[in-house]
Order: C-alpha cells, then sequence, then structure tokens
C-alpha cells in the first residue's frame, strides 16, 4: 500500500516536472513573439496613448482628452474619416460578393476553370509600383482611358483629380484583391460535406436553397475572415493612391493613412496618435460588429 | 538522436530570437553623432554618476601691445611665445615693417626685434612662417613683382632668420616650380632635418637645405592639408577620388609614392601628433582627435564653447595629455587683443558644472558668436552654450532634420533660432514662451521700442513669440519711368500692365515658375484664411495671376540673358529683391535709367511690402531659464555693433534703427585726378564682366527706405508645398489643356487638406 502511494507520489512528482519543464519550453518558444509583441505593438501602443494625452513633446503637459476634441473638429481628419468610411463600405462588400460569386462560379465545372483561377490570380504577382504605373497610363489626363473615350466623342475627365478618382481606387482595388479572396472562398466551399449536398438534392432542395441554406452557413467563418481582410487591405489601399497621388491628393482620395503620414512628416504627435487610437477603436467596433454577426449566421453549423 | 538534435536546434533558435531585440540597445556612436556632423563627441560619453568630460579654457592676458598692427604666426616654445608683429596704420592705409614678437612666460617681459634681411630686400609679402626650437625660424615670402601680363605666378623666397631676427636667403623655388601648371602653395613646413617642404595642387615636394629638389611625390587628388609629425615623417590628407571619404598617407619620399598609411580621418583639418599617439585635427569648427590604431575620430571641443571664433589655423600646442596651450586673437574696440590659452581635459560633475543656457540653431554666424562670447566672458551665473546642428562640410538636410526631431520630440534647449518659416508651426503648437509677458515686466526694453509693424508680423494668435533683431523686407523695384510714384499694385493691375508691354522681358527672371511665385506672395492670403482654414483659389483675382504667369516662357536662356542691360534698356520693368540693406536700392537706382520705385509685391490688401526674418530667438516654454534667457536676448537686442545690427537686415529696435541710418549715411570722400572731390564707394556688386559701385545712401534715399519700413505689415508665409501644388496643377492650363476655373478647383480641393491639416 505504501509502495503504490510512494509509486503514485513518484509518477505525481514526474508529472509535475514534465508539466513544468512543458512550461518552460512552451514559454522559451512563445517568448521571441512575446517580446516582439511587447516591443513592437504594446509599448508603442502606451507611447502613442501618451502622446495623444499632451499638449506637444516640449512641453508634455497633461491635457486631457483635447487631442481627441481638436482632431474631431479637424477638417482634414472628418474628411479622410468620411472618405475612409465610404471607401470601405464600398469596396469591402464588393470585395466579399463578387469573390464569392467568382468562387461559386470556378466550383463548378465550367470550361478553362484551371486557367480562369490563374488568371484572377496574377494581380497578386505584379508588383505595386507596377500596377501604379499601368493605372496612372490608363487614367491619366492625357491617358488611354480618355482617348478611348474621345473616340465616341466623350469629353476628357480627370479620373484622379476629380470626383470619379474613387471609382478608379475601387477598380484598382477589386482587381488586386479578387483573387485572393475568391481562392479563399474555393477552399471553404470544397471543403462542405459533400453528402450534405447530396442529402439536400435528394430532398428536391433548389440550387438557391442549397445556397443560402447550406453553403452560406458553412462559409460564414470564411465570410468573415474575408471581409476583415477585405477591410484591412481597404485601409492600405493608402499605398497606392499615395503612389499615384502624393501628400495631398485631390480631396475624394484622401484617406485617414494620408493624414496621419502627413502629420508624421510634420512631426505633430499629438494628431497622429489621437488619429490613429480614433481608427483603431473604430476598427474594434466594426470587427467586433463582424463576430457578432458571424455568431449570429454561423450559429446552426457550429452547433 | 536526430530528434534530440532538433530540439537543440529548436531552443538555439528560440534563445537566438529571444536575445535579437538584444541587439537593438541604443546605439552610442550614432546617438552621440547627433550634433557634431557625425562625429561623436566627447561630452555625450555620460557615466553612471552623470559625470563627463569636457575641456575648458582659462584666459590669459598677454602683455603685448601692438598700437598699429596686428600679431601672427603665434607659437610657444619652450614656454616662450614667438610671433610675427606687421605694423599697419588702419587710418591711413600705411604699411610698416614686420618685427619678431618673443613674450617670455617665466621673466614675463616681451622683446619686439625688427626684421631685417642680409640683402635689405622688402620685397613680397610672409605666407609661412616655422619657428624652431633654438628660437630660429624660416619664413616664406610670396613676391609677386616678377610678375609677366601672361603669368599670375607669384615667386617664393624662403629666408632664414636668426633669433635676433636677421635673415639670410636660403633659396628660391622658382626653378624648382618652373613649368607646373598651378605652383599656388597650399601647404608648406619644415623637417628637423631642415628640409622644406611644400605641396601645390596635387603634388608634394622635398626640398633639401641647399635648395636641391630632394623629390616630388604626386597625390591622387587635390591636398587638403600637410603637415610632419615629431619623427619628421610628412603626411598628406585629401579626399578620395572614389568618393567623399578623406584619406591620410604618409609621404614616402625614397620611393616616390604615398605609404599605406590610416584611412578614416573624417574630418579634414590641420593634424598635430599628440604624445598618446593620436592625431589632433583643428579646423574651423573646433578640435577632434583620431586614433590611428581604432580609426575613432572624437570631437574633442567647440572654439564657441571655449570662448573663442573659429580658427582654422590656431597654432594648438599639446602640453601634455589632454592639456593644450594656444594663442587667441579677438578684435574688440577697435584693436586686436591677445590672450594666452590654456586648454584642460575637466571631469564634470555635479559641483563644477556650468550653468548653461543652450540655444539650438541650425547654424551660427561670427556677429551671433561674438555676442554669445562676450555674454559668456562677462556673466557670472550663466554661460550661453550653442547647440548647431549643422557644421560646416556636413548634410545640411541631415542636420535640419535631426534639428526638427530634437524640438519635436524631446528638446534639450532654452531657446532656439529659427528662420520666419519654421518659427510659426513650432510657435503654433505652443512651445514658445510669450516674450511679449517678458517685455512687459522689463524696466528696459518695451514693445514700444521696436518698430511694432515688424513685431505684429509675427505674432501668433496674437503673441510675441520670437526676439527678431533685425527684419529684411521683400519687395519689387520697378522702373521710375513706368510706375511713376506708385506704393502699390494688385495682381489685376500686373496683369494689365503686362498686357500693355507684352513683348518685353517684363520681370527680372522671366519665367512661369517665377512669374507665378511673384504674383502670389504677397497675395495668398486673398485666397487662403489661416485662422479659418477656408481656401478659396475660384475667384478672378487668381485667374488673372495664371493668366498673368501664362505669359511668360517655361525656360530661359540664361547664356544669352542680362539682367542689368534688361534694366537698362527698358526690357525689364520690374525686378524682385529684398531690401535687407541698402545696397540692393542703390544698385537699383543705378540699373533703372530714369531712377527706381519701390512698388511691393502685387497684393489687394495693403502695400505688397513683406517681412521677412532670418534669425527669430524664441525661449521654450519648458525652460526653467526663461529670465536669464531674456537677459542674454537683451543684451543681443542692446548690442550697438554695427556689423552684428545690419548682418539680417534693418535693426527692429527704433534706437538701433536710428544709429543704423546715421552709420550708413556716413560718407568718405577723396580728391580724384581733375582735383575734385568724389564721394567714396562702399563696396560694390558684380555680374559677369561688369561691376557696380555702391555708395552710401542719402538722407532722401534713407528716407524711402524708412517708410517702406513702417508701411510694411505683413510677413511672408511662404510654405514650399502650398507652391508645389499650385505650380503642379496650373502646368496643363499653362499648356493650354484645362481652363483657369478647372485648375483652381483642383488647386482649391488639394491645398483645403493641406490648410486644414495644420489648423
Amino acid at each position: 500500500m505504501k509502495e503504490k502511494k510512494e509509486k503514485e507520489q513518484k509518477q505525481n512528482n514526474q508529472l509535475k516536472k514534465r508539466n513544468r519543464r512543458q512550461k518552460a519550453g512552451a514559454a522559451l518558444f512563445l517568448a521571441p513573439s512575446l517580446i516582439g509583441v511587447f516591443l513592437f505593438f504594446i509599448l508603442p501602443f502606451f507611447v502613442v496613448m501618451y502622446y495623444s494625452v499632451i499638449d506637444n513633446p516640449i512641453n508634455a503637459e497633461f491635457v486631457g482628452l483635447q487631442n481627441f476634441g481638436n482632431v474631431f473638429r479637424n477638417g482634414a481628419f472628418k474628411m479622410a474619416g468620411r472618405n475612409t468610411l465610404k471607401f470601405s463600405f464600398i469596396a469591402m462588400p464588393l470585395a466579399v460578393i463578387l469573390s464569392l460569386a467568382l468562387a461559386a462560379m470556378m466550383d463548378r465545372k465550367i470550361p478553362f476553370r484551371s486557367q480562369f483561377r490563374t488568371f484572377f490570380l496574377t494581380p497578386m504577382m505584379v508588383p505595386v509600383a507596377s500596377v501604379v504605373l499601368i493605372v496612372q497610363v490608363m487614367f491619366h489626363y492625357n491617358g488611354a482611358v480618355n482617348q478611348f473615350l474621345m473616340n465616341f466623342g466623350v469629353d476628357k475627365i480627370d479620373w484622379m483629380k476629380s470626383d470619379q478618382a474613387q471609382v478608379v481606387i475601387i477598380f484598382l482595388f477589386l482587381w488586386k484583391n479578387l483573387g485572393y479572396n475568391m481562392i479563399l472562398f474555393l477552399a471553404a466551399l470544397q471543403s462542405i460535406p459533400a453528402e450534405l449536398l447530396e442529402v439536400a438534392e435528394l430532398e428536391n432542395a433548389n440550387k438557391w436553397q442549397i445556397f443560402w441554406m447550406i453553403k452560406i452557413k458553412y462559409l460564414s467563418p470564411t465570410i468573415l475572415f474575408v471581409t476583415i481582410l477585405s477591410l484591412i487591405n481597404s485601409f492600405k489601399v493608402f499605398r497606392e493612391i499615395y503612389l499615384l497621388t502624393g501628400d495631398h491628393p485631390y480631396d475624394s482620395l484622401y484617406m485617414l493613412q494620408h493624414f496621419m503620414n502627413n502629420m508624421f512628416k510634420q512631426l505633430d504627435y499629438q494628431k497622429l496618435s489621437t488619429a490613429a487610437i480614433i481608427m483603431s477603436l473604430v476598427m474594434i467596433v466594426i470587427i467586433g460588429a463582424l463576430f457578432l454577426v458571424e455568431n449570429y449566421v454561423g450559429k446552426d453549423v457550429e452547433e | 538522436m536526430n530528434k534530440k538534435f532538433l530540439r537543440c536546434l529548436s531552443v538555439l533558435a528560440a534563445v537566438v530570437l529571444c536575445l535579437g531585440p538584444v541587439a537593438c540597445k541604443k546605439d552610442n556612436a550614432t546617438d552621440k553623432q547627433a550634433n557634431n556632423g557625425g562625429i561623436p563627441s566627447i561630452g555625450e560619453a555620460i557615466n553612471e554618476a552623470g559625470e563627463y568630460y569636457e575641456y575648458r579654457a582659462f584666459y590669459e592676458k598677454l602683455p603685448v601691445e601692438i598700437e598699429k598692427g596686428y600679431m601672427h604666426s603665434a607659437k610657444i616654445i619652450n614656454n616662450k611665445l614667438y610671433a610675427i608683429a606687421e605694423m599697419y596704420d588702419e587710418e591711413s592705409g600705411a604699411v610698416g615693417d614686420s618685427e619678431l614678437v618673443i613674450y617670455d612666460f617665466d621673466s614675463k617681459e616681451n622683446k619686439f626685434l625688427p626684421l631685417s634681411k642680409e640683402d635689405d630686400s622688402n620685397d613680397g609679402f610672409i605666407s609661412s612662417v616655422f619657428f624652431n626650437e633654438d628660437g630660429t625660424f624660416q619664413i616664406v615670402y610670396t613676391v609677386y613683382d616678377n610678375l609677366s601680363e601672361t603669368s599670375f605666378e607669384p615667386e617664393y623666397l624662403v629666408y632664414k632668420f636668426d633669433a635676433e631676427g636677421k635673415g639670410t636667403l636660403l633659396y628660391s623655388l622658382t626653378d624648382i616650380l618652373a613649368g607646373e601648371e598651378n605652383s599656388y602653395l597650399s601647404g608648406n613646413c619644415f623637417t628637423k632635418e631642415g628640409n622644406f617642404v611644400f605641396c601645390a595642387e596635387t603634388k608634394v615636394y622635398e626640398v633639401g637645405p641647399d635648395g636641391v629638389l630632394l623629390g616630388k611625390v604626386d597625390v591622387p587628388s587635390w591636398i587638403n592639408n600637410m603637415f610632419v609629425d615629431e619623427n619628421s615623417d610628412v603626411f598628406v590628407s585629401y579626399y578620395s577620388p572614389n568618393g567623399p571619404e578623406q584619406i591620410l598617407k604618409k609621404v614616402d619620399f625614397a620611393n616616390r609614392k604615398l605609404a599605406d598609411a590610416f584611412e578614416g580621418v573624417e574630418v579634414v583639418g590641420k593634424m598635430t601628433l599628440m604624445p598618446d599617439g593620436k592625431y589632433l585635427v583643428t579646423n574651423e569648427n573646433g578640435a577632434y582627435s583620431f586614433d590611428p590604431q581604432t580609426k575613432e575620430n572624437l570631437k574633442l571641443w567647440a572654439w564657441l564653447d571655449l570662448d573663442m571664433q573659429g580658427y582654422g589655423d590656431a597654432e594648438v600646442v599639446c602640453t601634455g595629455n589632454d592639456s593644450f596651450k594656444m594663442v587667441n586673437e579677438s578684435y574688440n574696440d577697435g584693436r586686436q587683443n591677445y590672450e594666452m590659452v590654456t586648454i584642460e581635459k575637466v571631469l564634470v560633475t555635479k559641483e563644477n558644472a556650468r550653468k548653461e543656457i543652450v540655444i539650438g540653431c541650425l547654424n551660427t554666424d561670427w556677429a551671433l558668436e561674438k555676442v554669445v562670447i562676450d555674454f559668456n566672458k562677462t556673466s557670472t551665473d550663466y554661460r550661453v552654450k550653442m547647440k548647431p546642428y549643422y557644421e560646416e562640410g556636413s548634410d545640411y538636410e541631415a542636420a535640419e532634420e535631426r534639428f526638427s526631431s530634437d524640438l519635436t520630440s524631446n528638446p534639450k534647449f532654452d531657446m532656439v533660432i529659427l528662420d520666419s518659416f519654421r518659427f510659426e508651426q513650432y510657435a503654433k503648437k505652443g512651445a514658445f514662451a510669450d516674450i511679449g509677458k517678458l517685455m512687459e515686466n522689463d524696466a528696459d526694453i518695451k514693445r514700444s521700442d521696436f518698430y511694432e509693424n515688424a513685431l505684429d508680423a509675427f505674432t501668433v494668435d496674437g503673441k510675441d513669440y520670437a526676439v527678431i533683431p533685425s527684419v529684411e523686407i521683400y519687395t519689387m523695384f520697378g522702373s521710375k519711368a513706368v510706375f511713376k510714384d506708385k506704393t502699390s499694385w494688385t495682381p489685376e493691375e500686373m496683369l494689365e500692365l503686362r498686357k500693355q508691354y507684352p513683348d518685353i522681358y517684363f520681370l527680372d527672371y522671366p519665367i512661369r515658375e517665377e512669374a507665378l511665385m511673384v504674383a502670389l506672395f504677397a497675395s495668398m492670403d486673398d485666397f487662403i484664411d489661416v485662422e479659418t482654414g477656408k481656401c478659396d483659389f475660384n475667384n478672378q483675382t487668381f485667374y488673372d495671376i495664371l493668366e498673368f504667369a501664362k505669359t511668360f516662357g517655361k525656360d530661359l536662356d540664361y547664356e544669352n540673358y542680362n539682367s542689368w542691360e534688361n534694366m537698362r534698356n527698358g526690357s525689364t520693368i520690374v525686378s524682385q529683391s529684398s531690401l535687407s540693406d541698402m545696397s540692393s536700392y542703390d544698385s537699383y537706382k543705378q540699373l533703372f535709367p530714369e531712377g527706381v520705385t519701390i512698388i511691393g509685391m502685387p497684393t489687394n490688401k495693403g502695400n505688397g511690402n513683406t517681412f521677412i526674418a532670418e534669425q527669430m530667438f524664441s525661449i521654450l516654454e519648458s525652460s526653467d531659464l526663461k529670465e536669464e534667457c531674456w537677459d542674454f536676448l537683451k543684451k543681443l537686442l542692446n548690442n550697438t555693433d554695427y556689423e552684428r545690427m545690419s548682418y539680417m537686415g534693418f535693426p527692429t529696435l527704433k534706437a538701433n534703427f536710428e544709429d543704423y541710418v546715421k552709420e550708413k549715411t556716413k560718407t568718405d570722400t577723396y580728391i580724384d585726378e581733375n582735383g575734385v572731390e568724389q564721394i567714396s564707394s562702399i563696396g560694390g556688386m558684380g555680374m559677369d564682366n561688369e561691376f557696380i559701385e555702391i555708395y552710401p545712401p542719402t538722407k532722401e534715399d534713407m528716407e524711402v527706405v524708412r517708410k517702406i519700413y513702417e508701411s510694411a505689415s505683413s510677413a511672408i508665409h511662404y510654405d514650399e508645398q502650398i507652391f508645389e501644388i499650385i505650380s503642379e496643377e496650373a502646368e496643363p492650363y499653362f499648356e493650354g489643356q484645362k481652363s483657369a476655373s478647372d485648375v483652381a478647383n483642383i488647386i482649391q480641393s488639394r491645398l483645403s487638406i493641406y490648410i486644414a491639416e495644420n489648423n
């Protein structure tokens, strides 16, 4: 009995030792990431928060939420916020819907399926600088599109310096991102259990019903993921706009990142930090809302 | 086994990744380079107790009085000062003899011995003096007497003098340099063996005591500096032909080549070997040490920190480890003063740390440095420490960036010096103290003592955030024949006038971009309301400006363009320029045959005469030494040094301006060959092969300028970004592709964002 107890005790000790070793190992392997996240994300975030509540780095006096008030009243910030939201709320749903439609199409046995897939993925391989150059050649005031339109008696349009500018950028955004989104949807579509679809067909469900009642429910995590990805990418479209039009573009193309980039150039850390915090809060709210929707739509599948 | 190996490898990789950030620790070397043009400074190595080293100067007035003349080539040997005194009467211009000056530090006695040559020749002037340990010395004279019509090359004569100042001609270098393309001696020195070594352009020559050329060595590029060390080895420094790096090499005369010596000297200057094997490099910025073993360059001191002005050729004697001696020359109260300076390395602790007012700036100027030195030498409590970010030869843009970055993030200054373009940006952020309050509480200087219109032009939110000792006025000078007595004009009038004179150059720089700038300089307030952040370019005034600029070409054939001639023949009727002193006014008076009218920049508001301030002194709100800073600024404002007052334009203090007027209107006269009294010129301006003599302004001229000064009411708000956007967007209008209204819409859209960002 005593021997058994001792054996158990020994086993317990060994187990604890192994657990401790495993934890230490895990901590060691996690450490690089944790240190990196702390140094490059968490620490800068606190620095940003600090800058957002002081008057300027020279005096460094605490001013509470005064910088937030200033930024909210700033005309450039309001315009940037409006344009960014407008762009995201147009480009993001389009990117999801069109890529889902393309994926649904590719999921069917259509001719040249493989070639189409390659075709939609090609923009991912093209460097941004080349994309920008192509857009410039096409949409410049004296560019190819205007030359083409003039053949039909249409007046020249200043694509990049008029209200049409966002249309060009949405087109560019979709062209660049549809392929990747499509591949994600395609993978998700192909992982839906085939027997479930067969049962639905046997029970006389039409294609529309199959799509809405089964496929969409199974696709909901992917839709959420693609939506978040598209949302992030829509914020990142600044890169292309900046390369096309510089620091201060025509007002319809002025995005939040322009505001922050220009504040950085002017060494105005207060406005920069405050805008960054506001932007991250808005992102948290939007992504939180998307999670709620996904939870609601996809709950049957998870159950 | 394999699994174990993989596990070890993974652990190792994790450890390496964890240690990675350690490598990100602050690079001291890089940090130290912040303010020294890339060279770390000795004062930036601070130990854990907060202590650091710095060099301090201790002054002792030399009892060497030279009534009329000056002293040069001073050198300390065996506790004696040797120098050459040149007698010169500034008033009459009479040049006297040269004398040997010897001052004995032990006996405190000095001797003046006239230099005499055994051949009794009195030719040439002294270009170099080399004192020997035994009190004898050699002098290289440059003689220009034998110049032919085709050759401007002088003759170089080398004399040896005994300790009593009696000289014997050793030899002439004329034969040695015969046939060389450039015989200008850019450096020379004597070795211990008595050989004379000199360099001319890209060659180093060694001449024996009998005047025979011993050897000649080619150097790959122009020689910056040459020196002989204690072992009689000759070194030359030159820029690498492949890049900006300076190379220092020993000259191997035996093999007629440059030996492989040490590289990595980052500072150009005079080099002296120190007892610890390092080299002391001195130039106009300060002194540096260079370690040939470690290749380390270290800034030891800036001349200004030792209360001296830039000494490019200072004869610094190393008297031991970390101890130096030199003679400081300064010019005060109309005479040359000499001081013996002992420079010593001091460990700065809490007890002996000096209280300093730190002034951050891009660069200093000699006039400001004089005020700083004067303040430091007379102030008992505080010193002013200038912290210039740009040093001669370093990258100006990088210095600007460092200065801006330090000012915005973590300034360790009490004051800053900015130009009017940068000042406003920081003032709006609340970085500066209200100078108005300091003036209100001051018994000596009140705001009303200044030209208040000049101060008003630079106020931000109605407050004075800077002390502005002087201002320039940006304006336009027009032909009196065209402008008569007009004192202002609008963009619309400018366009109308252009239509009347469509076929002439019209402007001084008749190109589109310049025309656009000129038209917009003073009119920007018509289109941009900085207070509300609103822009309005969709108006007739802007269309007029665009139409005006369109009448000019994109480029100009400058080779066949002579702006002075065009003003004389009426092809140019108006010219934009800065009225910073009276010389520009006088030159325009001479260039426009019927006289000049100061018309101002075109604007719908006021007269278009706009202020520019090159130096604005602002006290940082975060400084604990505001009162002390104000004391220094008062000293700066009250400085009656005429050159200082007029260095950057017209003084803003009314009393100083009156002194300026008195000084400027003083005239000297001379009797010409016809026996007629003429006014002497005070300088001149040159262009191509032409030269205009500038004469002192008359009282009437000064009154014209005074009126312009008193009537100017705004400052130039030049913003490069704004002009770039307007210039870029106006191009399709100039090319005829877009209408003025289309262009104005786009400009308005883009600039609205820019203005709103900063509002």
